[in-house]
């Protein structure tokens, strides 16, 4: 080789120094034996190891499903806490302690928040169910815990539902066929139910027609009407007939006392009446037809009373309407104060009939 | 030339040791990962299935809560009597709980 190629060559091959790594463990083998031993020794404990881990893993998913499960508060949401008190009013009910099943169930609709979402449709059947209304129906008629009675209606005007206004207005009308004796207090409330949904500036128009018509607004007002209603009576102090007149003052000062009442701190109530074998309300139908059927001649009192109790449409007001002409007389007084009633139940307007 | 030595042959227990724990944490791995799906699939249901039934059945907690419901409407009522034996109740399940 010649000395040029020779300089040529080591120019080529570099002969700058590059470190070599030994390695001594895979050379002497013990590398292999360690990586024997690391096995042996792993998959002697491996199985130890492996339920260890999987128990650790195991007990973690159970103790905080646990947790979650100890977490739930059943009653966080109201619907729940109600239905749960619900569940509880029915058995006393059928157990046969009225009372207490009224107050219970007074409680759960106090627990429900109507507004609460995605549970609309069934918050609407839980208040509107026939045995609740039996319930608070039955509570009334036995009851005369003054107190829990005051209670329970509170409840119901806080509960604001119109399907519990036909306990209200027996409450007002001191129905004793339906309700046993109220304190003013009670019945203050049941009328602050009554006029959220009843106008009873309606009467207005009705009063012109004739005594019996004013008689009939008078009575009507005495027992449903509040502070705010006094304007009617007034206008009838210049009336001629004297009765009207005695009635209306009477009717005025009733209107004035409407919230004026004592708390009554005695708990020794009387002892509750007994239910009545059937304690049912009035069938509409049958009473219309008979009403409409022996139109022609005074239909009894009480067929006419209890008309204008369940009444709401304009053909069940034609039936009760006192006629034009006759005079005063209590019997059309009492047909006036059906048909008043049925047309605020109704909200019947006086370019209906 | 340069030499270096890769392994430290004189300290093997470090080696040992490096090597199980590497080995021990490539196991953990896996059985925490398959471990939780594993038992996510197979009692997850029973699980949803348990939490809803728990929902209906009240416990202490909830019992004290209704107990205070009808601790608040007798009250109101005065039915006086009943508020004592509820108060008595109340006090039983704290004592439980």
């Amino acid at each position: 080789m010649k000395i040029s190629e020779l300089k040529n060559y080591s120019y080529k091959l570099n002969f700058k120094q590059s470190p070599v790594a030994v390695n001594i463990g895979a050379i002497t083998g013990i590398d292999n034996k360690v990586d024997e031993f690391v096995k042996h020794r792993f998959e002697k404990e491996k199985q130890t190891k492996l339920q260890l881990l999987s128990s650790a893993v195991y007990d973690r998913f159970t103790k905080s499903c646990n947790a979650k499960i100890n977490e739930i508060e059943k009653f966080k949401q109201p619907y729940n806490k109600a239905n749960m008190l619900k569940s509880v009013a029915s058995s006393y009910y059928q157990g046969g302690d009225v009372e207490k099943a009224g107050v219970i169930l007074a409680q759960a609709f106090n627990a429900l928040d109507k507004e609460e979402p995605y549970r609309q449709n069934e918050i609407k059947s839980f208040i509107e169910s026939k045995e609740n209304k039996k319930i608070l129906e039955d509570f009334f008629y036995c009851s005369n815990n003054i107190k829990a009675k005051y209670f329970v209606m509170k409840s119901l005007n806080k509960l604001d539902n119109p399907y519990y206004l036909p306990i209200a207005e027996a409450v007002c009308d001191c129905d004793s066929q339906r309700v046993a004796p109220n304190d003013k207090k009670t019945i203050y409330e049941a009328k602050l139910f009554l006029n959220r949904y009843y106008d009873l500036n309606m009467i207005y128009s009705y009063i012109d027609e004739n005594d019996n018509y004013k008689i009939g607004a008078l009575n009507l007002l005495s027992k449903w009407g509040l502070e705010k209603h006094q304007k009617l009576p007034q206008k009838l102090f210049d009336d001629e007939n004297e009765y009207v007149y005695a009635k209306a003052r009477q009717t005025e000062s009733n209107l004035k006392r409407a919230s004026n009442f004592i708390d009554i701190e005695d708990d020794n109530f009387e002892p509750n009446r007994l239910l009545p074998e059937k304690n049912e309300m009035p069938d509409r139908i049958k009473l219309l037809k008979y009403i409409e059927e022996n139109k022609d001649r005074d239909v009894d009192i009480n067929s006419i009373k209890q008309l204008g109790q369940v009444g709401i449409t304009i053909r069940e007001a034609q039936a009760v309407r006192p006629q034009k002409d006759k005079q005063y007389s209590r019997y059309e007084a009492a047909k006036a104060e059906a048909f008043l009633k049925i047309v605020l139940r109704g909200n019947i307007k006086k370019s209906y009939l | 030339m340069k030499i270096s030595f890769k392994s430290q042959t004189d300290n093997l227990e470090k080696h040992v040791n490096q090597l199980m724990r590497e080995n021990y944490a490539a196991l953990e791995n896996d059985v925490i990962n398959n471990c939780s799906k594993n038992i996510e699939n197979k009692y997850k249901s029973e699980f949803d299935f348990k939490l809803r039934k728990v929902e209906n059945m009240p416990g202490n907690k909830d019992l004290v809560s209704i107990l205070g419901s009808l601790k608040e409407a007798y009250q109101q009522s005065g039915l006086n009597k009943d508020v004592e034996c509820i108060d008595n109740q109340i006090k039983k399940l704290d004592l439980q709980a």
